[in-house]
């Protein structure tokens, strides 16, 4: 395949190859936990938050990750605050900030003057990689993966059942903060690969499709971290053959799968369940129908 | 200073760590050495925003007794029991397990919360459910290993469910839900259960397998505690009473507490239409 010889052959496109699908591991499995403590769309407001702090960090040359990470953080806390100091619904709360933190993130983005177009910042841009960012999503993956195992017991109990694990006496609340810079760094992380816009789709999609599929969290963080990879990898490959955006074709393999895993999961699959429902339908029709035939022939 | 001090939260709850006296003297004055109640609450406040749930409740639960709190909806009954385990913000009182701060004991507790506290979508079956109940027992980086799955056996084996080991909780019917709940109490190997109403919506075979477990546990020397709703079976299934209604109204052997005129100081009414005694 041609894909494979040119990556061999242009480290750039390695380089973009090796973050892409890097990332797809880390989005699977910090994602397996957000959609499982019901903050996917916490996901989304900080995947938004992120875009004032990019833009500050360009202004002033400090490091992207860090200002990336503090915007995000920012308007989590935000949430949090409006959300526990106001009758409004959460969800009411989290568009009100990311959608003012995006506005902000794109006023400011006006005065950088940065090579970097916002069309790349919103939508991503693999392909201009610089090996600094290879390596920072490398240990930014590796950080977090050691993490989850370290601390498998402690975020299984709190994700499952938050009041019990109060009770055992695991720090509940530390695990929550934890667990939502870990989505902020790999958020920021992602916005190379597919921009601002559509980096919840690798945090939930692949989780979304491996709980499909499998019925224990472990399970599910590792089949996760496989699908968000193969989706990046799947996306690059038509991205560069196709010449499309990145980012969209990595999300559009992500849904593929998500759509394969939907209608045709083994035990929650929609077309099974739809036919069972038909046998079903069809047994009690038949059934009825015999009787019915029994009773005409008495009457 | 006392030692009792050093068991201050480290939440935001406040306990009054000062306060050392006993909160129930009178085993004290025997002048002898008794075993502490397995709970004790002294002087118990908490309030939800501006409404106050409970107001300066005492409690005292003796150890290797069946003990169950009742009172009308919102009379703070769970309130109680989760404040009691540090779960609710702006609670304050003294509160000891054994005659120590729940800070020191922690792991000796059992806590069965309401069902719908659980999230039943999680992607975990029965036995790992049930394992999770000796996670308390635990060292901070150490897996559950052969020891705590034959724990987790036992304790699925005690409540009739272990064909259903692999079975997923999501399929599991609210009977069931329930006895995997007591499993995993059962797998923490606690000295007191704390139950908050553990008899909704469940059958009567369960309801009578649970009592039977849970007398099992007084019998062999651990206590229990729970948060109960039905006045009618409290004579059969409980030994000892507490009656609430945002502040203690009667505690003690249910023989001699549930009487017409204490439920009509808890409930505004004599709800089991028991005999009016001359007092």
């Amino acid at each position: 395949m041609e894909f494979i010889s040119d990556v061999l052959s242009y480290p750039h496109l390695a380089r973009a190859a090796i973050t892409a699908a890097v990332i797809g591991v880390a989005s699977g499995v910090i994602g397996s936990i957000i959609i499982l403590r019901g903050l996917s769309l916490m996901g989304d407001a900080i995947s938004h938050a992120v875009m004032p702090g990019i833009a500050v960090s360009f202004l002033l040359g400090t490091n992207v990750l860090i200002a990336a990470l503090l915007s995000g953080l920012f308007a989590a806390g935000s949430i949090g605050f409006i959300n526990n100091n106001s009758r409004l619904k959460r969800d009411t709360s989290i568009g009100i900030v990311f959608t003012a933190f995006l506005a902000a993130g794109v006023l400011l983005w006006a005065r950088t003057n940065s090579a970097m177009t916002i069309e790349a910042v919103l939508f991503g841009d693999v392909l201009s990689t610089r090996p600094s960012q290879m390596f920072q999503s490398i240990v930014i993956a590796a950080i977090i993966i050691g993490l989850v195992v370290l601390f498998y017991k402690q975020l299984m109990i709190t994700t499952m059942d938050a009041e019990v694990a109060k009770a055992f006496g695991f720090p509940t609340r530390a695990i929550q903060y934890a667990v939502l810079i870990g989505l902020a760094v790999v958020t920021v992380s992602a916005v190379q690969t597919v921009g601002v816009i559509l980096v919840v789709a690798m945090l939930i999609t692949p989780a979304a499709t491996a709980y499909l599929l499998v019925r224990k969290f472990s399970t599910m963080m590792w089949l996760a971290a496989f699908l968000g990879m193969t989706s990046s990898i799947v996306g690059m490959y038509f991205s560069y053959s196709w010449t499309l955006q990145s980012g969209p074709a990595i999300v559009l393999v992500a849904f593929a799968m998500f759509l394969l895993a939907f209608f045709l999961s083994p035990r929650q699959g929609f077309v099974w369940i739809q036919l069972h429902k038909i046998h079903e339908r069809r047994q009690i029709h038949s059934t009825e129908s015999a009787n019915s035939a029994k009773e005409n022939t008495f009457s | 200073m006392n030692p009792a001090q050093t068991g201050r939260g480290d939440s935001c709850i406040a306990f009054d760590q000062y306060n050392c006296a006993h909160p129930h003297p009178t085993h004290e004055s025997k002048g002898h050495h008794v075993t502490p109640d397995a709970l004790s609450i002294h002087n118990l406040h908490v309030s939800y925003q501006s409404t106050k749930a409970v107001t300066g409740l005492n409690l005292q639960a003796p150890a290797g007794q069946m003990t169950c709190i009742v009172g009308p909806n919102g009379s703070g009954k769970s309130t109680t029991l989760k404040a009691s385990l540090n779960l609710v913000d702006h609670a304050y009182g003294t509160v000891r397990f054994f005659g120590k701060p729940l800070k020191k004991i922690r792991h000796r507790i059992g806590y069965v919360p309401q069902r719908s506290t659980t999230d039943w979508d999680f992607p975990i079956n029965v036995i790992d459910t049930v394992l999770l109940g000796t996670f308390p027992n635990l060292r901070t980086f150490q897996r559950p290993g052969v020891e705590q799955h034959k724990i987790a056996r036992n304790a699925l084996e005690r409540v009739n469910m272990t064909e259903f080991a692999n079975r997923q909780i999501s399929d599991l019917s609210g009977g069931q839900q329930q006895r995997v709940f007591i499993a995993r109490s059962l797998a923490q190997q606690a000295d007191l259960l704390l139950l908050d109403e553990p008899l909704i919506g469940i059958d009567a075979t369960t309801e009578a397998d649970i009592i039977g477990i849970l007398t099992e546990l007084c019998a062999a020397g651990k206590s229990v505690v729970m948060v109960h709703h039905d006045l009618s079976n409290v004579e059969e299934y409980f030994d000892r009473i507490v009656m609430v209604n945002q502040k203690l109204v009667a505690q003690g052997p249910v023989q001699d507490v549930l009487t017409s005129n204490n439920l009509r100081k808890t409930f505004g009414a004599n709800l089991l239409g028991l005999p009016e005694r001359v007092e």
